[in-house]
């Protein structure tokens, strides 16, 4: 199967998603800030309907949207009375909506929507692979030099803020990486099964460290094992990719809890 | 009368948040050696005193001041964090400096020897939430003594602690008290009326409950007292 191109690029695809979705995923797990992930990842979907219908990049439109609905969050979290688990929700039906209004006024709308909703990592293009690169190369870099900033914001905002840390600043930039991430891997899993890579390899990790650092690695590690697995696995037995890499990180965290019972 | 000069002092100040005014006319003065606690309602102004002094809040009206070079060392209420977190002990306490890349040499070893103080730093490796609740209050204590405190204030440090424990926070809050000023939130006005020397209630405003001050500064007069209810 290594002689198609497309799955070489699939494969290379996995590798990189999986660095990024092992740093965000554990950055947001840490923070108890699952739900917002979901709702930035499902809120980008506004995005790429408008993209589609303007005929430009879906994912450029995705990431402006999942941007400013990660950006909207923090600011009505900590400004608006709205309560925030409402105010994720509403953010994450109202781009749906959008997204499922200008899909419908474009032509040829279904295939694609089976694609954005449920990942199409077999279509990953050279600039989506130099793009997951470079965010992946920068994350890394992040993780390596602001660690310990990382660590203390994430367990505890106030009192990093009084020991002088600049924690508006670094959760903006936690923020605007998020949002980058989930745009990157949507390209991957899809919407609907993004949020299996950001979590399941962190749960796993979490049953063997209880250090931040350490689930940063084993997260990466796994997701990049289940991912390379589960490509290899659908193009064998011809079913979607993003199912496939989902079912088996499952899996692997079913199996793991049945041994160590 | 040396060490007149006080290191913290809010003098009639009115607070609150969003115009709904929680105190009024406080004042407070913090000397290098004093010993204060805060007692009195819930809801009377307590943790807003705190966060005055803390500069999380800003007065409306009043003023607070802070004298140079003066660390605050904090200790909030337990219930505020994750037990959860995958941070080990050793880094909740390093998580008391300000550290942009990575700890100095004197920096971990500093926390070291505050976790000996405290005797955990045989659980130095060990996950914050696999702790007691007294030995994590013990731990927190380490990270506000990290940035070497002119003035310590604790947020109700003994809530869900047992006898033992609590009574344990009391003493290393006695040494402590030989190196800087301590500033206590606590329900518990039995146990502080002998141990803090000035009671403060605060109840929409400060009243001056008690002052034993003569003990650190011979023979201070008491200059306002009140009983409580």
């Amino acid at each position: 199967m290594l002689q198609f191109g497309f799955m070489q690029n699939a494969l290379l695809g996995v590798v990189l998603i999986s660095i990024i979705a092992g740093i965000i995923g554990t950055v947001i797990v840490v923070r108890r800030k699952v739900f917002v992930a979901g709702g930035i990842t499902h809120a980008s979907f506004g995005g790429i309907g408008i993209a589609y219908y303007l005929g430009i990049n879906p994912l450029i439109g995705a990431f402006l949207f999942a941007v400013t609905t990660a950006l909207s969050i923090d600011m009505l979290e900590k400004k608006s009375k709205i309560r925030p688990d409402s105010a994720i929700a509403m953010l994450w039906s109202l781009g749906m909506a959008i997204g499922l209004i200008f899909m419908f006024l474009s032509p040829g709308y279904s295939a694609n929507l089976m694609g954005f909703m449920f990942g199409d990592i077999l279509s990953i293009s050279t600039s989506d692979l130099i793009g997951s690169a470079c965010i992946a190369g920068a994350l890394s870099l992040l993780v390596i030099f602001y660690y310990r900033p990382l660590l203390y914001v994430s367990f505890s905002p106030d009192f990093a803020r009084l020991s002088g840390l600049r924690v508006g600043l670094i959760e903006s930039v936690i923020s605007i990486f998020t949002a980058l991430g989930i745009v990157v891997a949507i390209k991957a899993v899809g919407i609907v099964l993004v949020l299996s890579l950001f979590t399941i390899p962190q749960a796993i990790s979490g049953i063997f460290t209880h250090n931040m650092k350490n689930i940063f690695i084993f997260s990466i590690l796994v997701a990049m094992a289940a991912g390379l697995v589960g490509l290899m696995a659908s193009y064998y037995i011809d079913l979607p990719a993003g199912a496939v890499i989902t079912a088996t990180l499952a899996l692997v965290m079913v199996g793991i809890k049945i041994v160590r019972r | 009368m040396e060490n007149r000069e006080p290191i913290l002092q809010i003098v009639d100040v009115t607070a609150g948040y969003d115009h709904k005014v929680v105190l009024s006319d406080a004042s407070i003065s913090v000397y290098p050696d004093s010993f204060i606690a805060l007692v009195g309602p819930n809801g009377g102004g307590k943790t807003t005193m705190i966060r005055l002094m803390l500069k999380q809040l800003a007065p409306m009206r009043g003023s607070v001041k802070i004298a140079d070079n003066i660390n605050i060392g904090y200790l909030p209420q337990i219930n505020d964090a994750d037990l959860e977190f995958p941070i080990s002990v050793l880094d909740v306490v390093l998580s008391g400096t300000k550290c942009t890349f990575r700890h100095s040499k004197e920096e971990i070893s500093y926390a070291h020897e505050l976790l000996r103080f405290v005797q955990l730093d045989e659980l130095s490796d060990r996950q914050i939430g696999q702790l007691s609740g007294g030995q994590r209050q013990r731990a927190f204590l380490c990270r506000a003594l990290m940035c070497k405190p002119q003035l310590l204030i604790l947020d109700e440090p003994s809530t869900y602690m047992d006898k033992d424990s609590s009574s344990n926070m009391y003493e290393l809050l006695s040494d402590l008290h030989k190196s800087m000023a301590i500033v206590l939130v606590s329900h518990d006005i039995d146990s502080m009326s002998h141990r803090a020397h000035t009671i403060i209630r605060v109840d929409r405003t400060t009243h001056l409950v008690s002052n034993h001050y003569s003990t650190v500064v011979p023979y201070t007069p008491i200059v306002k007292r009140k009983t409580t209810n």
